[in-house]
């Protein structure tokens, strides 16, 4: 150690709340852009996107697109609990806990630091819509000389990026509230894996409108008394299958997935909240309770109740 | 002169545990200020306090005049303040370097070319260029130590609490921090805990000891070692009470409380007067 020199900079300078705020996102920002569980999870996503036209069932591929981001998700939750959780990591004390920036400033720094995770899920998004529209689309019906193809359409694709979203928010709330980031980080493999790999599981009446990886299409059944005949042309339609007795009419409901973003906002609103704490984390959580809630009313009232809707 | 800290009746209860009891304190600006006591003597929890990181259970505490119970004063309290806890927690994954350079923007640094300036500064300061680019969990418990040390000194700050900040260091390590603080001490201040008595004799100016929560002493170094005055002498009785003597280099047993008729006195130390403040020996004795 030498003796101090004189001081090149000095703390204490009236930056504003911003200005500070803004500093530190920019530092977790650099650090988020070189995540390792970032890029992991994004290799993951890459690796079942290219699993698509092996889908040996209709609409198989479809689904497996959308589902496919939520090892994407799960990267950006566990850098996000890691984030999160760097001051608990301490037996005592934060780091710097008289540092002019208090945990709850930190907290709302590091949830703007978590911006390349979302850019990458929605820049994953547009790709993905643009590839398949060059591609044509996914077979997604079944009947003869109909169309049968299908490609996501921008509302759908919206969900992609609010799932990453929702997963950044609540991987920095889990990483703010315990000190055992190890077992959250697996907690959230786990429930990556329930709702991912196995999103077909969770799209029957009403989970669909509240499980966090909606996949479409959904199939309407057309009854006993159907001829095909009957359907317009443009519906696209699903034979009957071993689990199947009756041909159903494949629809993918755009408004349905639209509101099933609002309602991952609503839910990443709240967890932003809850990972920000005070007053602006009080009011955060409670608009997002409110936005997640609307998603979830809209999204019940726009379902198809029937095959003709 | 004004007062850089100030306590009237500070309290602190953890529960039905009394920390710090009652305390009143002021320390004016400039110098270096010893803090010595056994271990649950209430050191850790008056620095927290006067750090703005823990609010008092009673009583009044100011630093630069501002109340640190007050979300905006003590806002302005910690742009003036480097604090170095106890326990220091650091990033492991982070070089050290960028542990520094993330305090600093907690500290309010936003300009990120000044800030790394600042950064290696301090980080050369406390011997560190060399290692600065080194992940913290390969450092060893000094360098750590030294890179929190690092935290506390970004922006030179007016008033600069330290817990325990020679934990870990050697010797040689030490004499260097004595050089950094001392000069640190000359244009603000320095408040700093430590159980190395040899630390506050080298370079406080002022020494407080706190037993039980209150300020048992307060005074120069040279002062502590008065209060053993005619207290410390050469044992020759042969029983040697391991609570109150010691076998010194020279062999011959080192005794402090009340001396018998005939004794032979010994030049005190800080040590001395601390000891017979610490163990009550001079009314024990």
């Amino acid at each position: 150690m030498t003796a101090l020199t004189r001081p090149v900079a000095r703390a204490g300078t009236k930056d504003g709340r911003w200005r500070r705020l803004r500093a530190l996102a920019a530092v977790e920002a650099r650090r988020t852009a070189r995540s390792t569980w970032l890029w992991t999870g994004a290799a993951g996503t890459l690796a079942m996107l290219s699993l698509l036209g092996d889908a040996d069932y209709q609409s198989g591929s479809y689904t497996l697109a959308t589902a496919g981001f939520t090892a994407l998700a799960l990267g950006v939750f566990v850098h996000a609990v890691h984030s999160g959780g760097r001051d608990r990591a301490g037996v005592d004390e934060a780091v710097a806990p008289a540092a002019v920036m208090d945990g709850d400033e930190r907290a709302t720094a590091r949830l703007l630091g978590l911006w390349p995770g979302a850019a990458i899920g929605l820049l994953a998004a547009l790709v993905l819509g643009v590839g398949e529209r060059i591609e044509g689309g996914y077979w997604v019906g079944e009947s003869l000389w109909r169309t049968d193809a299908q490609v996501h359409s921008v509302l759908e694709l919206s969900q992609i990026p609010a799932l990453v979203a929702f997963a950044a928010a609540a991987g920095l709330a889990a990483g703010r509230a315990s000190r055992r980031r190890g077992l959250v980080s697996v907690l959230g493999a786990v429930a990556a894996a329930a709702l991912g790999f196995t999103s077909w599981a969770w799209q029957w009446v009403p989970a669909r409108y509240v499980t966090l990886v909606q996949t479409q299409p959904i199939e309407l059944d057309l009854g006993p008394g159907f001829a095909l005949s009957d359907t317009p042309d443009g519906w696209l339609l699903a034979g009957p299958n071993e689990f199947e007795s009756s041909w159903r009419r494949v629809v993918v409901h755009e408004a349905m997935a639209g509101w099933h973003s609002v309602y991952l906002i609503g839910l990443a609103v709240l967890l932003a909240g809850l990972a920000v704490r005070g007053r602006a984390g009080a009011r955060l959580a409670l608009a997002g309770v409110l936005v997640a809630v609307t998603g979830v009313v809209a999204q019940v009232l726009v379902a198809p109740a029937s095959p003709a809707v | 002169m004004s007062a850089v800290v100030a306590t009237r009746g500070l309290t602190r209860r953890f529960g039905r545990h009394v920390a710090v009891a009652d305390l009143d304190l002021r320390i004016d600006r400039g110098g270096v200020v010893g803090l010595l006591g056994p271990n649950g003597s209430g050191k850790t929890t008056l620095l927290r306090m006067l750090a703005t990181v823990l609010s008092p259970s009673a009583g009044e505490v100011e630093v630069f005049g501002l109340d640190p119970t007050r979300s905006d004063e003590r806002t302005a309290i910690r742009r003036r303040l480097g604090y170095l806890p106890q326990e220091p927690t650091l990033y492991a994954g982070f070089t050290a370097f960028d542990v520094v350079d993330y305090v600093a923007v907690l500290k309010e640094m936003t300009d990120r070319a000044v800030r790394q300036d600042e950064v290696r500064r301090v980080l050369g300061a406390v011997g560190l260029t060399d290692a600065m680019h080194k992940k913290v969990r390969t450092l060893s418990g000094g360098m750590r130590q030294r890179v929190a040390i690092a935290c506390a000194l970004l922006g030179t700050p007016d008033l600069l609490v330290l817990d325990e900040p020679a934990s870990g260091l050697d010797p040689d390590q030490r004499l260097q921090l004595r050089s950094v603080l001392s000069a640190h001490g000359q244009s603000g201040t320095v408040l700093l805990s430590t159980h190395h008595t040899t630390e506050v004799a080298a370079f406080c100016q002022r020494v407080l000891v706190l037993l039980d929560g209150t300020v048992r002493f307060d005074g120069t170094p040279a002062e502590l070692a008065h209060l053993a005055e005619g207290h410390v002498w050469v044992d020759r009785s042969g029983t040697h009470d391991p609570t109150r003597s010691w076998v010194s280099a020279d062999g011959t047993v080192r005794a402090i409380g009340s001396p018998p008729a005939g004794a032979e006195l010994l030049e005190p130390t800080i040590d001395d007067g601390y000891l017979l403040l610490a163990r009550g020996l001079t009314v024990a004795g």
